[in-house]
């Protein structure tokens, strides 16, 4: 058994959207160097039902997408995320971060040896 | 905003806990991992969801400004003490053996309180029943 690098400085940032604007979001941070997501599918409701002056229905589809990235790269996703989201326009969603303690994932063995790391 | 409603209980009565979050494969490792927790561990206070997975590292071929194929995944959350947590975060990581290439992530984050939670005492355990 070899050792676990777990990796520290990550941050998990969480979008909450439209469904048919979640391909954007993940375009848009995959082009800024997101690794990958996950995304939950939701039902959802807020703080109103319709918005607008035609108070249509606000859209209850929602996806739920987690980026893990690192830390020096959560404010360039971040903002690519918020444009593609288009989140300065009203009732579009949300994005939060929030940090994370730790994480650990499979590292190539090419990577270990620079770390100088038991081999897997 | 006003409200009349009375609380019984503040967030800060229930003590600080780590959420372990694990997104694995859909090929049952979550079921695995979750049965060893119970019985290795005495976790209880974890279970498992669907969702979609995105790596823009999987070896797919996608027209240009498309995304790949997303994959079926299972999130592991994970609810234990502080103390626990170093053991049940190692535990995990090899038992659904994220060490290996396309077996997922998983990683920890700090809660500031979680409520207690106990299985009904009547209810017979899966293994049990079925050997009887």
């Amino acid at each position: 058994m070899s050792e676990i690098i777990y990796l520290s400085d990550v941050a998990v940032i969480t979008c909450i959207v439209d469904k048919e604007r979640s391909d954007a979001v993940l375009l848009a941070a995959r082009d800024v160097g997101a690794r990958g997501a996950i995304v939950h599918t939701a039902q959802a409701w807020g703080t109103r039902e319709r918005l607008g002056i035609w108070g249509v229905a606000v859209e209850t589809e929602k996806d739920v997408i987690n980026f893990l990235v690192s830390s020096d790269q959560q404010d360039l996703i971040f903002d690519a995320i918020y444009q593609a989201a288009e989140m300065n326009a009203p009732g579009r969603g949300f994005i939060f971060i929030s940090p994370v303690e730790r994480a650990a994932t499979y590292v190539p063995e090419a990577l270990r040896k620079q770390l100088h790391v038991d081999p897997a | 905003m006003s409200t009349t409603h009375e609380s019984t209980f503040r967030s800060s009565d229930f003590p600080a806990c780590k959420a372990i979050y694990c997104f694995l494969p859909d090929d049952g490792t979550d079921k695995r991992v979750l049965r060893e927790l119970r019985k290795r561990q005495g976790i209880i206070r974890a279970g498992s969801s669907t969702c979609r997975g995105i790596g823009v590292l999987a070896s797919v071929k996608t027209k240009r400004g498309k995304l790949p194929e997303s994959d079926l995944v299972k999130q592991v959350y994970v609810i234990c003490s502080e103390d626990q947590a170093d053991e049940v975060f190692d535990f995990i990581f090899w038992s659904a053996h994220v060490d290996k290439p396309r077996r997922g992530v998983m990683w920890q984050q700090a809660i500031t309180g979680c409520t207690p939670y106990e299985l009904p005492a009547e209810i017979p355990d899966e293994e049990a029943s079925a050997f009887s």
